[in-house]
């Protein structure tokens, strides 16, 4: 039983009976709560305003920059989606995981001992097989993660986007990305959207579920709340922005809006959330500015990959180009770093 | 002006900034005759140069707009970030004053500046600038700057900007003075015969107790800082509604703390999300970009006034979280953002809110109660989803501007008429012959006044209020003059009370009243003036020739003719008069007007009855419930005009008559609470004392020495005048938005 912030509070979920499974590692379900979703509203206008204010209001330079660049770093999962992938890029990708920063560089800084590696690589099912055999070959231990459940659309068959889940899981993967299924969101059938992520959730097994919500496609920064709740409550271990397919993906209102439904249920259940925003991002500033957000919006704790992760595919290539500027004060070119 | 060793000390960082010179007495005369000088070129130049002149300062600020705010920042370590919003609130007054200039410059022909006027700029300068100082310069007046501690850099270089704008020289003077020793020079500039009148922010006491004892020019206290309210009503987005508390109460220079009144079921929430915002609030210097605050709280008085009003909201039950104080700062006498809550509406530290960064947080049970909650002034912020209900909130609260699910500290309220507490009335052109002021400027000499004949009964007037004649509360009836004349009751301190209570009783009606009723109400005035043309002008002639002669009848008949013109005009100025709305893009913005509330009106003028007439229907035609003390000289017209009233139908407490002893009545109006706009005609000196006792409450007051609301003839009218102090504007600011995604 966790502990309960707001015991008093009246007209909030007082009446919510908690029947917590533990999951995965310690992430538990919480019954479906739909008063909860009711009294949530969010403001469009509000959010875009604090979210302006967030990257305006905090700036970082010089060595500040660059560690936190560094943290950015080992906040990533290293991504590869593509129609084209096969084995040999997907083993480059592992390679440029386990070393994401050139060593010259590291040295330069003083942090040639520290083991400096992403967060996750992140491929197809069927690619799971070859990043882990890469990351197994090369003597990494990263995770690796899957896309699953008709990845990007999800307009398939239950039966076949749990099996592609556990397709996954049986190659290997220990994290699980799903996207949840924008016709229950906009039909408002979140009961049976909770009923279909806990069934994902039972098929992920001891694998991490990190849930996709597309939030591009909801319609409204309320339906975003919403399904961030109904995400948790099936027992996300992370909740994430967008598969990176949509017209619009990861914005700053968006995760203001899902940073602070996970704030909420922080408070109120005890349990803390992981949060993803992926799709988009793709310079040094994005990445510091989303860190930024989630300092200021939850706190500097969240900020591990246990609680934070960066989707991203180009992003480490800008990162490394500011760390070489900062180190040498020159610029470099795209070709002075190694592939991903 | 001798450069004197006198430290100018940074706030945020405690060092030494620069040697500031200080006015002594001689250097304010040289100030004041410059300033004499000047006022004929700015003031001649007219409206049109001077806007071109405007326009191009804020040119000048927009292109030194950092320097400005490192200045600022500097001097009363506001955080730089805070800073740079308001001087881009003063480039955007500056400039909206110049368009407005051109486009109401016809406004202005029957006014002018007061001529040479002290301003006195303390410690939160750029506000005091751009509430005080540009639309003292926009209405022609020559501006001799008082600049106080916290104020001498920022000054200095506004001083130069307006020079490289090219402002004639002297039309802005600068002299830096300070509390305490300078306090001494400050009362010889006041008892300069050349200084017209003064203006400062009403929170600074000591210049006002400085002014007040003065015996020279008027003193003008202008509201410049506010405290908004903030309130969370069902479906608000709670976060967003957070937010801007913290930015109303911590992240400006205009905020004098925020009061967020939430409902009871939000309140929890509310509170947990401020204090969790709180602790990710970073505290710091002042130029530092990244901080949110650093410490500009302004004196080491007002600091530890403000942590003795905590202390005692404290001891009386109030929970206090407060954002951590860095290392470097926890010697330092600092407040910092604090946010109280569970603290009673009882509590001093909520009817007498303090001057510092202090965020209170009450709960209420409905939005009824929560409107009822929120201050009587200052820009508010309504949260909710239901618009219906958030509207009527909005409407129903004393405030200038009402944000609809946002906040801003924007300047967006649009002022009807440019500055009009810096500007007085021209003198009144010569009359020409035949026209209705040369019948008012006969009326003016007393010789034509005599005794009534002795033939004509005396009738006894009561006072009129609450719809119905009534008995005078132990001040008797008197003969309106010594040797005679009918007996006219004499209002004292009760009656007023009576009548003001009658009026306060009426006016929920009255202003909610569909538009078309209170027209209807006009018509039947109008009216009644041509089915009792032979009574009233009677009445009218029988004071300005006792033998009803000919010619005065004529006269006193084609001056109700004109009453009746101008009852009929006005009635379509109000018809037509709708609010505005504005596209800013983001948002749209409606402009109403709302009645004050209870109106007083107080006339010395002889002329009483037309102009008298001129108050009754602008403030009714808009809402206002009216109380009327005429003329002690000559209350006649009037009372025989409240005879009609009961014939037309009006609704009882909406006009209300109270004779006798003007100026005693007019210090009693001025110091009830519930008369919200009082109109006073008298002698400087009397101008001056009803100011000062209508301070004890918001009042807008409008006085002059000529009354300014005098009858003159239908196309000199200056209707946005009369509007301006008969009505308020709101604007209710509607942010839109809320698609999100593909």
């Amino acid at each position: 039983m966790p502990a309960w912030p707001w015991g008093s509070l009246t007209g909030r979920g007082l009446n919510m009976t908690i029947t917590t499974t533990t999951l995965g590692k310690g992430v538990s379900q919480l019954a479906f709560d739909e008063g909860w979703l009711e009294q949530v509203h969010v403001n469009l206008p509000g959010a875009n305003r604090r979210a302006q204010e967030i990257l305006a209001g905090r700036s970082l330079k010089k060595q500040w920059q660059v560690a936190w660049q560094l943290r950015a770093v080992t906040l990533i999962d290293l991504t590869t989606l593509s129609g084209d992938d096969g084995p040999s890029n997907v083993r480059r990708l592992c390679c440029k995981a386990k070393r994401p920063v050139r060593q010259d560089l590291l040295d330069a800084l003083g942090l040639s001992h520290k083991e400096l590696t992403v967060a996750a690589v992140c491929v197809y099912p069927s690619r799971v097989a070859d990043a882990v055999g890469t990351l197994k070959s090369i003597g990494c231990d990263i995770p690796v993660a899957s896309v699953a459940t008709g990845f990007p659309s999800g307009q398939t068959g239950l039966w076949s986007r749990l099996d592609e889940i556990r397709q996954a899981v049986a190659a290997g993967a220990k994290e699980i990305d799903i996207v949840v299924n924008r016709t229950l969101v906009l039909s408002a059938k979140w009961n049976e959207l909770y009923q279909e992520l806990r069934t994902c959730r039972q098929a992920c097994g001891e694998a991490h579920m990190k849930t996709i919500l597309a939030v591009g496609e909801l319609g409204s920064l309320t339906n975003v709340y919403r399904a961030s709740l109904v995400a948790m409550m099936a027992g996300s271990d992370f909740i994430k922005t967008s598969t990176g397919k949509e017209t619009v993906n990861a914005t700053f209102p968006a995760g203001v809006v899902m940073t602070r439904a996970i704030w909420e249920y922080y408070q109120r259940t005890g349990f803390k959330v992981g949060f993803k925003p992926a799709g988009g991002i793709r310079t040094a500033k994005d990445a510091l500015c989303w860190l930024t957000l989630i300092a200021e919006e939850l706190g500097i704790e969240w900020l591990q990959p246990e609680l934070f992760r960066l989707g991203a595919s180009s992003l480490l290539l800008d990162i490394e180009r500011q760390i070489f500027t900062h180190v040498t004060g020159r610029y470099a070119a795209a070709q002075d770093f190694a592939m991903a | 002006m001798p450069i004197l060793p006198f430290p100018h000390v940074c706030l945020g960082a405690g060092k030494f900034l620069a040697r500031v010179a200080f006015s002594e007495p001689r250097s304010l005369e040289a100030a004041l005759d410059v300033a004499h000088e000047a006022i004929k070129t700015w003031n001649g130049a007219g409206v049109v140069s001077r806007a071109d002149h405007l326009r191009r300062l804020a040119k000048e600020v927009e292109r030194s707009g950092s320097l400005l705010a490192v200045l600022d920042s500097l001097e009363n370590a506001y955080a730089v970030k805070s800073v740079q919003g308001e001087v881009q609130n003063l480039r955007e007054v500056l400039s909206n004053l110049a368009i407005r200039l051109r486009l109401t410059s016809s406004e202005f022909k029957d006014w002018q500046g007061h001529g040479v006027v002290v301003v006195v700029v303390g410690n939160c300068p750029l506000v005091h600038l751009y509430k005080l100082v540009c639309p003292a310069l926009a209405a022609g007046n020559a501006v001799v700057l008082w600049a106080l501690h916290g104020a001498w850099l920022l000054t200095a270089l506004f001083a130069e900007l307006c020079s490289a704008a090219g402002l004639p020289a002297g039309v802005l003077s600068l002299l830096p003075g300070m509390d305490g020793v300078g306090a001494d020079v400050f009362r010889k500039l006041l008892a300069q015969p050349g200084v017209s009148a003064v203006f400062c922010d009403e929170s600074n006491k000591e210049v006002r107790e400085a002014a007040a004892n003065a015996r020279g020019p008027a003193v003008w206290t202008l509201p410049c800082l506010t405290h908004p309210s903030i309130l969370v009503l069902d479906g608000a987005d709670v976060h967003a509604a957070a937010d801007t508390a913290i930015r109303a109460a911590w992240m400006s220079q205009q905020a004098c703390g925020a009061t967020i009144i939430a409902l009871a079921s939000l309140a929890p929430l509310l509170e947990s999300r401020i204090t969790s915002r709180l602790a990710c609030l970073r505290l710091g210097l002042p130029l530092d970009k990244n901080v949110d605050w650093s410490g500009s709280v302004l004196s080491s008085e007002q600091g530890v006034e403000v942590k003795e009003a905590l202390d005692l909201a404290v001891a009386e039950g109030a929970k206090m979280s407060q954002a951590p104080v860095p290392m470097e700062f926890a010697q330092k006498d600092w407040v910092p953002p604090t946010l109280l809550s569970n603290v009673d509406t009882s509590c001093p530290v909520v009817s007498h809110p303090v001057r510092g960064p202090v965020l209170l947080l009450l709960s209420a049970r409905t939005a009824r109660e929560a409107r009822a909650l929120a201050r009587r002034s200052g820009p508010a912020s309504v949260w909710g989803e239901d618009h219906a209900l958030l509207l009527e909130v909005a409407r129903g609260l004393r405030a200038d501007t009402v944000w609809i699910n946002g906040f801003d500290w924007q300047n967006i309220t649009e002022e009807e008429l440019v500055c009009s507490a810096f500007l007085r009335p021209a003198s009144q052109p010569q009359p020409s012959a035949g026209s209705g002021s040369d019948v008012l400027a006969t009326l003016d000499q007393p010789s034509k006044r005599l005794p009534p004949t002795s033939g004509q009964p005396d009738r006894p007037f009561d006072l009129f209020w609450g719809g119905a004649w009534r008995k005078p509360e132990g001040g008797g009836w008197r003969p309106l003059l010594k040797s005679g004349g009918p007996l006219v009751a004499q209002g004292g301190r009760k009656d007023i009370r009576n009548a003001v209570e009658a009026a306060v009783k009426a006016f929920s009606g009255w202003a909610a009243a569909y538009p078309s009723v209170r027209v209807r109400v006009l018509d039947r005035l109008a009216q009644s003036f041509t089915s009792n043309l032979v009574s009233l002008s009677a009445a009218l002639a029988e004071h300005r020739d006792p033998q009803l002669g000919a010619t005065a009848l004529q006269e006193a008949r084609s001056d109700i003719v004109e009453a009746e013109a101008f009852v009929r005009s006005w009635t379509a100025v109000v018809k037509t008069l709708h609010g505005r709305s504005r596209d800013l893009g983001s948002s749209l913005t409606l402009t109403l007007r709302e009645p004050f509330g209870v109106l007083a009106v107080v006339s010395l003028s002889e002329s009483s009855f037309l102009s008298a007439l001129v108050a009754l229907v602008t403030a009714i035609s808009l809402g206002n419930t009216v109380v009327l003390v005429p003329n002690e000289h000559n209350p006649l017209p009037v009372l025989q005009f409240c005879q009609l009233l009961g014939s037309l139908d009006i609704p009882p407490g909406i006009i209300n008559v109270i004779t006798g002893p003007c100026q005693s009545l007019a210090l009693q109006l001025a110091q009830h609470h519930a008369v919200d706009a009082l109109w006073y005609c008298g002698s400087l000196e009397s101008c001056v004392d009803v100011r000062r006792a209508s301070a004890c409450s918001p009042k807008h007051v409008w006085s002059g020495e000529e009354c300014p609301w005098a009858w003159m003839p239908e196309a000199r009218w200056s209707h946005a005048q009369l509007l301006h102090h008969a009505s308020r504007t709101k604007t209710i600011v509607l942010p839109c938005g809320g698609f999100f995604g593909s």
